[in-house]
């Protein structure tokens, strides 16, 4: 029975794969490119999995080899092994929440609902896990390491190099099984999930920042200067990777080094150095198998709940302001309320000032000594964050209209005009940029030196003025490739169309030279910092002057394609 | 008599296939029109093109004796929509979603505060009213949006499928509600797979099959033309060739 299921879900999820090509046949032309292209993507991700599975493959022979038959060589193919495959470790990690935020609850509902015992049912997350591309990329690789040490001769590392392999994959799946389950129970309140999502996106954002703030060496941006200690001089041997017993204890305990700890215990003939990783490997891979049955039984047993939001007053209609109408007013009220409510809304905000605040901590740590180009002036901080506050909402404004969801069909059932539907969202957009990139420059405006003020003031207002020269061709664009999105989840389900995002990028960059060019005309021609600006002030005008000037041809566009983007957002 | 929605010649197509093809609709003002037809004959396209979400591909209508071409915004001031799939922003509370509806038709603050409380009680959701819509169950969703419908007091309402998924006591409240409307001169266009809901309360039927409009006319010249004492649902399955005794039986069923 269980072959006869496990056939019926790999005909179901082919059958899902080329229907979903084939949705959109009664449509326009541009709706049929438009869906094609999106197609595309995952497709040109499958070609690139496999040259990379097979480039991968080699390498693992060629390592294996290397790592039996010649001793001088193992202790770096063992380290290469140990960091190489640090990628899919942290996979393992990330990939299952990520997953239970861009899943089908609705198609696991299904699942649910047919005779398929809850065994097989968590089974099939195991062979996720396994199929996952990026597992699919690295596993012929790291079972290709027994073949290359066969090749080599070596029976106890080709053993080893066997077990450790397998042992290494079972560990991955299983973690990641048992990760994907305590993710899907976690994060199916709406609420939760929701902060959990937030707080996952920023702290990846800020990893990379953590390290380089909490060095004890207080020159955060110098680069790392080559050990040049007596003893390190001494040992002429070690030009190479390091042993592994050297490296910090938090990165041999993950379980690319508990393999890479097992292939060089081989190669150096210790049983006693062999055994401990690998039962280590093994042990945990039953223990997360063990614990992934009463984790599922819990999600299937128990019911889902849904967070409550309690602001029951009675608001009354305002009549808009001294300088916009009522719709228009309305319109960017909703976009706002709606778009902040979200994963990627309150991400999009969040992001620039949190990243603002680590940058001014560095910069209070931050000597310039020793460190080339553009990283010794301190302006390549507001730089970061403004292109950061610019470039995420890109991603918004691309598909401005259809990340209103069906929301956008209310608005074309109501008395509201293409002109107000436009105006609205390109003014909570010019709202939101403004907030965020203040918010993010505050930290950062306080602790650059103040010689480097001007320019950090004229950046803030540059990274507005781009935003605004590209509001109008983000709406047209965002009439033109429409996407259903999921701003509470993540992966390709909150992603905006390729192209228009593509589009909306390449404009952003085009639209940041005008400002650039006055605070390099005012920096270096005419070497008044000061100048700078209120250069970048007066484009900032004319950018909002032009960008209002040419929000009629977006109008047009949302009347041409309104009827493609009721259908699209309805899922037709 | 004047009609609250007249076309000549709707048609729509997708491609190959023409969903309504060259129906002449005649609704007459303050009547209360059922609009039936089986699963995919052509109902919640018609509704579509009648309310602007769809553009037709050929033909003419008047809505409330406008041109919706030219008057586009001034029909949607006077018309409230319950659309066949959801239209709602499911990131808006409800009492923010009815906010926003009276905003853009320039409710005043103590007419939408009222009118909202109104709603909200009668649909039974004031005690979730602060919750997303996102958290609102299928029948939840289903009562804001004829709430969303009702809020701007239009005279024409154009209701798609309402009573699926509400409950029986919020749809007996809804039923009266919408005769009381008509009573008072305003007009409803309902599409409804209940004929016993039609059958009630509607006193102008249209009947959809294949994109044509079979049927058109008051429920006593409907009856009129088929056999005496007939129900709307014989009527119904008589001109949309359901063939009950010739269907399959699923015999191996226990």
């Amino acid at each position: 029975m269980t072959g006869r299921i496990v056939l019926a879900l790999a005909w179901l999820r082919w059958r899902l794969t080329v229907n979903a090509a084939k949705s959109g046949r009664n449509r326009g032309t541009l709706e049929r490119f438009s869906r094609a292209v999106a197609a595309a993507a995952p497709i040109l991700l499958a070609l690139l999995v496999i040259p990379a599975m097979l480039g991968l493959t080699f390498l693992g022979v060629l390592g294996g080899w290397a790592a039996a038959a010649r001793p001088e060589a193992s202790a770096a193919v063992v380290f290469i092994v140990g960091i190489s495959l640090l990628a899919p470790t942290g996979w393992a990690f990330v990939r299952p929440f990520v997953m239970a935020k861009q899943g089908h609850p609705e198609r696991e509902e299904l699942l649910r609902l047919l005779p398929i015992p809850a065994r097989l049912l968590r089974h099939l997350e195991l062979v996720k896990a396994l199929l996952d591309p990026l597992f699919l990329v690295f596993a012929p690789g790291v079972l290709a390491l027994a073949a290359g040490a066969a090749l080599g001769g070596r029976g106890l590392v080709t053993l080893v190099a066997l077990a450790g392999g397998v042992g290494f994959l079972a560990l991955l799946a299983c973690l990641s099984s048992l990760l994907s389950l305590a993710s899907q129970l976690l994060l199916r309140d709406r609420q939760r999930g929701e902060l959990v999502a937030l707080v996952f996106i920023l702290a990846i954002s800020a990893l990379g920042f953590l390290p380089q703030l909490f060095r004890s060496d207080a020159r955060t941006l110098r680069p790392p200067s080559p050990p040049a200690t007596a003893e390190g001089a001494a040992r002429p041997g070690h030009a190479g990777p390091p042993e592994l017993e050297e490296l910090p204890l938090g990165l041999r305990v993950l379980p690319s080094f508990q393999l890479a700890q097992a292939l060089a215990g081989a190669t150096r003939g210790q049983l006693a150095a062999t055994a401990l990783p690998l039962g280590t490997l093994w042990a945990l891979a039953a223990l997360a198998y063990g614990l992934a049955a009463p984790l599922h039984r819990r999600l299937l047993e128990t019911p889902a709940s849904s967070g409550t939001r309690r602001t029951e007053r009675v608001e009354g209609a305002g009549s808009g302001s001294p300088f916009v109408s009522g719709p228009v007013a309305a319109v960017a009220s909703v976009q706002l309320s709606t778009f902040l409510r979200t994963v990627r809304g309150k991400a999009t905000v969040a992001l620039p000032p949190v990243l603002g605040l680590f940058m001014a901590l560095m910069l209070t740590r931050w000597n310039p000594s020793g460190v080339p180009g553009f990283f010794a002036s301190p302006v390549w901080a507001p730089v970061l964050v403004a292109l950061t506050a610019v470039l995420n909402l890109g991603v918004l404004t691309c598909n401005q209209f259809a990340a209103s969801g069906t929301g956008l069909v209310l608005e074309l059932l109501q008395p509201v005009s293409a002109r107000a539907m436009v105006r609205g969202r390109a003014l909570a957009s010019a709202l939101l940029c403004t907030a965020s990139l203040v918010v993010a420059m505050v930290p950062l405006l306080l602790v650059v030196p103040r010689a480097a003020l001007p320019t950090a003031l004229a950046i803030a207002l540059a990274g507005l003025a781009a935003h605004l020269a590209v509001a109008p061709a983000a709406a047209v664009v965002s009439a033109t490739f429409p996407k259903t999105v999921n701003l509470s989840r993540l992966g390709q389900e909150d992603q905006p169309h390729p192209l228009a995002h593509l589009a909306v990028f390449a404009l952003q960059g085009i639209a940041a030279v005008p400002p650039a060019a006055c605070i390099l005309v005012a920096q270096r021609l005419l070497g008044t910092p000061w100048l700078a600006p209120v250069l970048t002030a007066v484009w900032l005008a004319v950018a909002g002057i032009l960008a209002v000037a040419a929000l009629p041809l977006a109008e047009r566009a949302l009347v041409a394609r309104r009827e493609n983007l009721a259908l699209v957002v309805a899922g037709r | 008599m004047s009609h609250a929605i007249e076309t000549h010649g709707l048609t729509r197509r997708f491609g190959e296939l023409v969903a309504v093809d060259a129906i002449d609709l005649a609704v007459p003002r303050g009547s209360f029109y059922g609009f039936l037809g089986p699963n995919g004959a052509g109902k919640s396209t018609t509704i579509k093109c009648l309310t602007g979400l769809l553009r037709p591909s050929s033909g003419s209508m008047r809505i409330l004796g406008l041109d919706p071409a030219r008057d586009d915004l001034v029909i949607k001031r006077q018309v409230g929509v319950i659309p066949e799939e959801q239209a709602l922003f499911e990131r808006l509370s409800a009492v923010e979603t009815l906010t926003f509806v009276a905003r853009v038709h320039g409710l005043d603050r103590a007419t939408t505060r009222r009118r909202i409380e109104e709603l909200l009680d009668l649909m039974d959701l004031g005690g979730a009213s602060g919750k997303l819509v996102a958290d609102y169950s299928h029948g939840m969703r289903k009562k804001l949006a004829l709430a969303v419908a009702l809020l701007p007091a239009p005279r024409l309402l154009f209701l798609d499928e309402p009573f699926e998924g509400i409950d029986a006591v919020a749809s007996r409240q809804i039923k009266e509600l919408l005769a009381g409307f008509v009573a008072r001169g305003g007009t409803v266009f309902l599409t409804s797979h209940i004929i016993e809901i039609v059958e009630r309360l509607a006193d102008h039927i249209g009947i959809i099959h294949h994109g044509k409009l079979v049927a058109q006319g008051s429920l006593a010249e409907l009856r009129s033309g088929s056999k005496a004492g007939a129900s709307l649902e014989e009527i119904f399955i008589h001109l949309v060739g359901g063939d009950a005794e010739n269907a399959p039986k699923l015999e191996w069923l226990a």
